[in-house]
């Protein structure tokens, strides 16, 4: 039986923060929001990736199931904090191909 | 061009940035307990470009669409009144703010669905703001859009809820202000 791949999604983010953010914070920080919306059954189908070799400069990239897009940008939104630093994440942009995304860093 | 018709900072940058167009209004918000502290509000409102009813109870909705006293509501609205809502075009506001500091957010998610939802069937103009109280909660057109489509709405009903009512109201209030506005539908040429 044929296996339908997963279709990815590339979500362009943004941290407006006064202080530089570690991945490490940034990564539980969205992993917690998504499972505190979505639930852990919902953020397993998500497939989010928060990729490591694209974030600099409190931008990064996350990867997520096309139908989930919507829903991860929803579970960016209401991070409030990180470290007990106020923060805004801003998504920029999303993308269906890393090629493309490689031409904004 | 979106806008963000609620929100308390002044920060122009920043709305800039997160992709909407600062405007300045006169904004009134009415937090009446029942309705004879909504009537004395009223009598004594100031001039404003835009009353909000927020929060109110549904006696409290009932007088004030009826009288057709605010532009828009800020809460939960039922069968009967969201339906008057859109014949009055009086907008329901949908506020990410509350979702945003919920103490329980699956029951406040619950209530602003069931609203869009009746909201989408009966016609009723959306505007969905951000609420802010500081710079920082804040958030951006395209988390704002991505909010309303999770709430129920299309992509492109999602997008009309940040601009089509409110350009709607600029006009409006720029009518009145140039003296032309007599009544809904009705204006000096």
């Amino acid at each position: 039986m044929a296996v339908k791949a997963n279709r990815k999604r590339y979500i362009l983010f943004e941290i407006i923060s006064d202080k530089e953010l570690s991945l490490k914070s940034v990564n539980e920080a969205i992993f917690s929001s998504s499972q505190q919306l979505l639930g852990e059954l919902e953020t397993s189908k998500a497939h989010l990736i928060v990729l490591s070799d694209f974030y600099k400069n409190n931008k990064g990239v996350i990867q997520v199931n096309h139908n989930y897009v919507q829903k991860t940008k929803l579970a960016l939104a209401l991070i409030k904090t990180i470290n007990n630093h106020d923060i805004i994440v801003k998504t920029k942009k999303v993308f269906g191909t890393l090629k493309k995304i490689k031409s904004y860093f | 061009m979106f806008y963000d018709f609620l929100n308390e900072t002044n920060d122009e940058a920043l709305l800039k940035k997160l992709g909407f167009e600062p405007i300045k209004l006169s904004t009134f918000v009415v937090s009446a307990k029942n309705v004879p502290d909504f009537k004395r509000i009223m009598a004594k409102a100031p001039a404003a470009d835009l009353i909000i009813l927020n929060r109110p109870d549904e006696k409290v909705s009932k007088v004030a669409i009826d009288n057709c006293s605010v532009d828009a509501i800020d809460g939960f609205v039922n069968y009967p009144l969201i339906a008057k809502m859109a014949e009055r075009n009086i907008a329901l506001i949908v506020n990410f703010n509350e979702l945003l500091n919920a103490t329980y957010r699956p029951k406040v998610l619950y209530l602003m669905q069931k609203t869009v939802r009746l909201a989408k069937k009966y016609k009723t103009p959306i505007i969905i703001v951000s609420g802010a109280k500081n710079k920082f909660e804040l958030r951006s057109a395209s988390e704002l859009i991505a909010f309303a489509e999770v709430l129920g709405l299309s992509a492109g009903d999602a997008k009309k809820a940040l601009y089509i009512h409110q350009e709607k109201l600029l006009e409006k209030i720029k009518l009145i202000k140039s003296g032309k506005y007599v009544r809904p539908g009705v204006k000096i040429i």
